[in-house]
């Protein structure tokens, strides 16, 4: 909201430059964003009468014009304005001039015919947004030779920018804001001359000219109306054009600018109803059922149910405390004119709001809570300015209708709550003061607490924290001071996955995975690779987020093909992230129908082992991330062993699920051909995913010290032909339970498979630690394994001992 | 006698430059030093010379045969050097070992949970899939209030949401433990923003919830300005202005000393010789309630503070996109 330097001041008295009132309501919770200044000082602009006008003789637009500047010697000026005639008084900028930040008006030759100066239009002296259409015409009983600015009182002045937080519907006004001025500054605030001279008020009482009949007490209970006539719907004197402008908003007439002008001077949203327009006599305030309905921006809008409505009679002709109508607006010929100054009822307003996506000035002021005692005063302030300006009478009395008193809560505050909460005292002098002047009444007070009543223009304060807050925002958050130590009192570590998770990362990182952080809304197409069971967004930004990831991979390989863009190809990332897909069980703890859990993905392309000058480059396989991911699993100690198993997938070619009991913990997997396309990759992608709420969740074991063997083992190695369908992992595992207990480790050295060979053979080669703890082995033992591995090979996987 | 001393110095020096093998560094050895080289011929010669002139020309002798073992030393130890060069150019490159980084917002991330681990809090985490009982109405955000357009949310269904703070997390610790209470809660939130160089749709607080008996807005500052120091260094400053959160009542924004110009006035700071870096308050009696705490034994604060705009201001980067980029060459920098 914008707040005008000047107009405040006529509230509350104060000696703060623009700058230093910022930084004082700044500090009070009313932020300003920003200052701009405006109203330029107009040196050197006059009031000029066009004495002649003539066609330029060398150029079609233009005019070559003698212009009065009150020293009775015209001087020749060249005009470009197509308005511009003989007899208009003119605002003429005479050498020297400056408008603007920097446009100097200097003597000058226009196409041959001098120029002493410029006829000026509203834009080119500041007034205006935009291009204005011609040459700003003035009253002509204005004198030549004056000052612009002292004729129009355009002063120099500043728009403050204020950050209104949503609990401070009552600052949405210079009258609010300059509540606070006035608690900060110790003033009390003068509210603006209400007396209206005899001669503009008619005998008649508003009461005879408009009933009033409120249907829906809650969501309207207050309404006052003030009868006008005789008016004219001409254009408002400048200075409140300037000032409405200055707020941004545009100028129309008097009757529409006068309920913006009160409206930001006081904060209560007023309407004009074109009285002659209203037909049945009675204004009545009800909720309506769904229709359409025209507002007097010419938009058909579908009213929602329950909308709370203004009725001529039962015709509506206001959206209640969001627009007017078409039906009833004010027009040129409007003479006379009904004021609405009202209260609705605030969640109602915003209800409403929302279901017609519409937001105004007073619809903004309504949801936050406006001043409820205050509607009678504010039609009495427009009908004043109105008649002021317009000639034409107002009635004596306006019509008053409440249904429901607003009821003034009571709050008491306990000294020692302040204490307690804010950990100072605020002398008790100092807490009157600032109540006082932010108009909370005295009650009652005693030792211990006091009594106040809550202004009407306060309605978010309903309780004692509120008072509280209320003393400290205005006494100031510096005065709290910090304390000389850090008292830590030991409450025990919850559950937390953060240390494991950091070691995790601090893993990776160590074996070269790059931490990458994803975004969770992805395109519904990409997450659809992955599952069906996807969760998609109500109300999503674009298509490319319009769903939550289901798992890790898609935005990974968007990620790989955005660097790949970049000629980036070899890559390592891992990626800790929450994924969610829809669910019908109840396996998981689950949030409503869908499934959230904490993944940790890993993912890696291109090089793996970059070349060197004494070695080959080595490309990623399934085989290097299947055993970093091996190596990560260890670390979480599970109590089961991991087991590995290959199964069919559609988003990877070849794909292997980890479980441990029956729980998946994982799978690792080499994209399929398909996915890699879509993703634009040209070369192949390993990601694997691991469960992470699993995997903190399945039983681990400690380690237990074991007495390190006395005796050196020994290696041996065999090889054997065996049919290309064996896997390798079955055969390790039977290696290793042929002679329990001492053979240590089995692994495989060697994998040939010879082309030449016809039987369809490969060979693998094993290397066995054989480890007794309690001696050494003899050859002959020795000896005697081998042959039992062998025997077991021949009879289990038809193999043959290569070379044997 | 003189004149044959200066000679052979003469032969030595013009000899000297050819010692570049193993072979002709022996051949001078032999030639000067050897047992009919020409400097022991010398020595040889001494006994012929006058008895008072026998200590001068020995003493010439003797710098003679220095300087002719000099050379062989001086040629010898650099014909070593060149030996070990042809054997290994240990200016080679080493075999390259490329580590990952850490993502810069985990840096930060980390960096603020290590502080307030050290100042006692403990660590806690939530969904970010949320109902609205936790993102909002246990968090004292009524139902058709204006308080609920300060955060444009993503719906899932009427209920369910993207969480727009890590605010939730609160409401779920106090559920789940009875107050003395003393938890941070990072993480990722959602806001239904248009994405451009300064805001993204979802980036990363770090919370902290503080509940016990008679806890003040004193020990809020107090710990405030502890992590400010521990974080932007310890001549930080810290300002409070008072603000609005429907959760948190009294409530203030905190600005901290710009750390580049320690207040003076800057670009990162706009000038202003202060950043705005995050919010906090008392928390409300209404969200006590909500969650069976009495607000009139404990009372508690919470702050919370965006991750993603102070790793933006500590690093320098002016598009808040390259932090979801992942460029590898962007995040090879931190």
């Amino acid at each position: 909201m914008k707040i005008i330097y000047s107009w405040l001041k006529e509230f509350v008295d104060f000696d703060w430059s623009p700058e230093e009132l910022a930084s004082r309501l700044t500090m009070t919770g009313l932020e300003i964003e920003g200052i701009e200044r405006v109203g330029a000082s107009f040196k050197g602009v006059i009031i000029g009468k066009v004495v002649s006008r003539e066609k330029h003789p060398n150029a079609d637009k233009l005019s070559v014009c003698r212009v009065d500047l009150g020293d009775g010697h015209p001087v020749q000026i060249v005009c470009g304005a197509p308005n511009v005639a003989a007899g208009q008084t003119v605002p003429v900028a005479t050498a020297g001039a400056v408008l603007g930040a920097d446009f100097t008006i200097k003597k000058a030759t226009i196409r041959g015919q001098e120029s002493n100066g410029m006829i000026c239009s509203k834009s080119e002296l500041g007034l205006e947004e935009g291009k204005s259409d011609g040459i700003w015409v003035l009253d002509e009983s204005l004198t030549a030779g004056l000052d612009l600015a002292s004729v129009l009182n355009i002063r120099e002045d500043y728009v403050l920018e204020v950050a209104i937080t949503a609990n401070r519907g009552d600052a949405l006004s210079h009258l609010g804001v300059a509540r606070d001025v006035a608690a900060l500054a110790g003033k009390t605030v003068r509210f603006p001359d209400l007396t209206v001279d005899p001669k503009y008020i008619s005998k008649i009482q508003s009461s005879e000219k408009i009933k009033i009949e409120l249907d829906s007490p809650d969501q309207g209970p207050v309404y006052a109306g003030w009868y006008l006539e005789g008016v004219t719907a001409r254009p408002s004197p400048e200075w409140m054009q300037t000032r409405i402008t200055q707020m941004g908003l545009r100028p129309r007439n008097i009757l529409v600018d006068v309920t913006n002008y009160v409206m930001m001077e006081l904060g209560q949203p007023l309407h004009a109803f074109d009285y002659d327009r209203l037909k049945s006599g009675t204004i009545r305030v009800k909720t309506t059922g769904p229709g359409p309905f025209t507002t007097l921006d010419s938009k058909e809008r579908q009213l929602p149910d329950q909308a709370l409505m203004i009725c001529d009679g039962n015709d509506p002709v206001a959206v209640a405390g969001i627009m007017g109508g078409e039906n009833s607006e004010v027009e040129d010929s409007t003479s006379r004119v009904l004021l609405e100054s009202a209260w609705f009822n605030p969640s109602s307003v915003r209800k409403t709001a929302k279901k017609l996506g519409i937001s105004t000035d007073s619809s903004y002021r309504f949801e936050r809570g406006i001043d409820s005692g205050l509607q009678k005063t504010a039609a009495l302030r427009a009908a004043k300015l109105i008649v002021e300006n317009t000639g034409g009478k107002m009635a004596e009395t306006p019509v008053l209708a409440v249904a429901k008193h607003l009821i003034q809560p009571e709050l008491t505050l306990r000294f020692s709550q302040i204490k307690r909460i804010l950990g100072i005292e605020i002398p008790k002098e100092k807490v009157h003061q600032i109540l006082d002047s932010l108009g909370f009444v005295m009650i009652g007070e005693n030792q211990t607490e006091m009594m106040v009543r809550v202004p009407a223009h306060r309605p978010d304060v309903t309780r004692e924290i509120d008072l509280i807050e209320e003393l400290i925002r205005i006494y100031g958050f510096h005065h709290v001071p910090e304390a000389e130590t850090v008292s830590v009192s030991y409450t025990a570590e919850q559950k937390s996955s953060y240390s494991f998770d950091n070691k995790l990362r601090f893993m990776l990182t160590g074996a070269g995975f790059q931490e990458i952080l994803c975004n969770s809304m992805i395109p519904e197409k990409d997450a659809l690779l992955v599952t069906g069971k996807i969760v998609p967004i109500l109300n999503p930004q674009s298509e490319e987020m319009g769903v939550l990831r289901p798992a890790l991979a898609p935005g990974m390989l968007a990620i790989v093909q955005k660097n790949q863009n970049h000629g980036i190809t070899d890559l390592r990332f891992f990626e800790l992230g929450h994924c969610f897909t829809s669910v019908k069980s109840d396996r998981y703890s689950k949030i409503g129908n869908h499934q959230e859990e904490i993944r940790i993905g890993l993912m890696m392309t291109g090089q793996t082992v970059k070349s060197t000058w004494n070695s080959q480059p080595e490309s990623s396989t399934l085989f290097h991330l299947k055993g970093t991911v091996l190596a990560v699993l260890d670390v979480f100690r599970l109590s089961e062993p991991v087991t590995v198993t290959a199964v069919d997938s559609e988003f990877y070619e070849d794909c292997l699920v980890l479980s441990t009991g029956n729980v998946q913990v994982g799978h690792i997997g080499k994209i399929s051909k398909k996915v890699q396309s879509f993703f634009g990759l040209k070369q192949p992608v390993f990601i694997a995913e691991l469960i992470l709420d699993s995997l903190y969740s399945l039983p681990k074991h400690q380690p237990r010290y074991q007495e390190l063997p006395k005796f050196l083992p020994v290696e041996k190695d065999m090889a054997f032909w065996v049919s290309r369908s064996v896997p390798a992992g079955e055969m390790v595992q039977s290696i290793q339970e042929t002679n329990p207990g001492q053979i240590s480790q089995v692994t495989v050295f060697d994998v040939f498979e010879d082309p030449k060979n016809q039987q369809n053979q490969k060979s693998v080669g094993f290397r066995m630690t054989l480890q007794n703890p309690e001696k050494t082995f003899t050859d002959q033992e020795i000896d005697g394994i081998m042959t039992a591995v062998r025997q077991m090979m021949e009879k289990k996987f038809n193999a043959s001992l290569r070379g044997g | 006698m003189d004149e044959n001393i200066r000679k052979v110095s003469e032969e030595l020096d013009s000899a000297a430059p050819g010692l570049t093998h193993q072979e002709a560094i022996e051949a001078f050895r032999i030639r000067f030093l050897g047992r009919k080289g020409t400097v022991s011929a010398l020595f040889e010669q001494l006994g012929t010379v006058p008895k008072e002139q026998r200590g001068q020309i020995g003493k010439q002798l003797n710098d003679l045969k220095n300087k002719a073992q000099g050379l062989i030393d001086a040629a010898t130890a650099g014909q070593q050097n060149s030996v070990i060069n042809t054997r290994t150019d240990l200016t080679l490159p080493g075999y390259p070992v490329q580590f990952g980084k850490l993502h810069p917002l985990t840096v930060v991330m980390n960096e603020m949970i290590e502080i307030f681990r050290f100042l006692g809090f403990s660590v806690a985490s939530g969904p970010e899939l949320e109902h609205d009982w936790y993102n909002f109405e246990a968090l004292n955000f009524e139902h058709d209030h204006p308080a609920r357009d300060m955060q444009d949310t993503y719906f899932i269904d009427r209920d369910l949401l993207l969480r727009t703070h890590t605010s939730p997390v609160q409401i779920r610790v106090m559920e789940s433990q009875k107050p003395p209470i003393r938890s941070i809660m990072p993480g990722r939130v959602y806001r239904n923003e248009a994405v451009s160089a300064r805001s993204y749709c979802l980036f990363h607080q770090l919370e902290g919830l503080l509940v016990d008996k008679n806890v003040s807005f004193v020990d809020l500052k107090t710990i405030l300005l502890a992590f400010a120091r521990e974080f932007f260094g310890p001549q930080t400053k810290i300002k409070l202005r008072p603000s609005f959160f429907p959760f948190t009542e009294p409530s203030a924004e905190v600005d901290v000393s710009c750390h580049l110009c320690h207040g003076k006035g800057c670009r990162v700071c706009k000038h202003t010789g202060w950043l705005e870096i995050l919010g906090c308050g008392m928390v409300d009696p209404n969200v006590l309630k909500a969650c069976n705490v009495d607000p009139e034994e404990y009372s508690g604060y919470a702050f919370g503070m965006g991750i993603d705009r102070i790793a933006m201001m500590r690093y320098g980067i002016d598009d808040i996109r390259l932090l979801w980029d992942n460029n590898q060459r962007f995040l090879q920098q931190f």
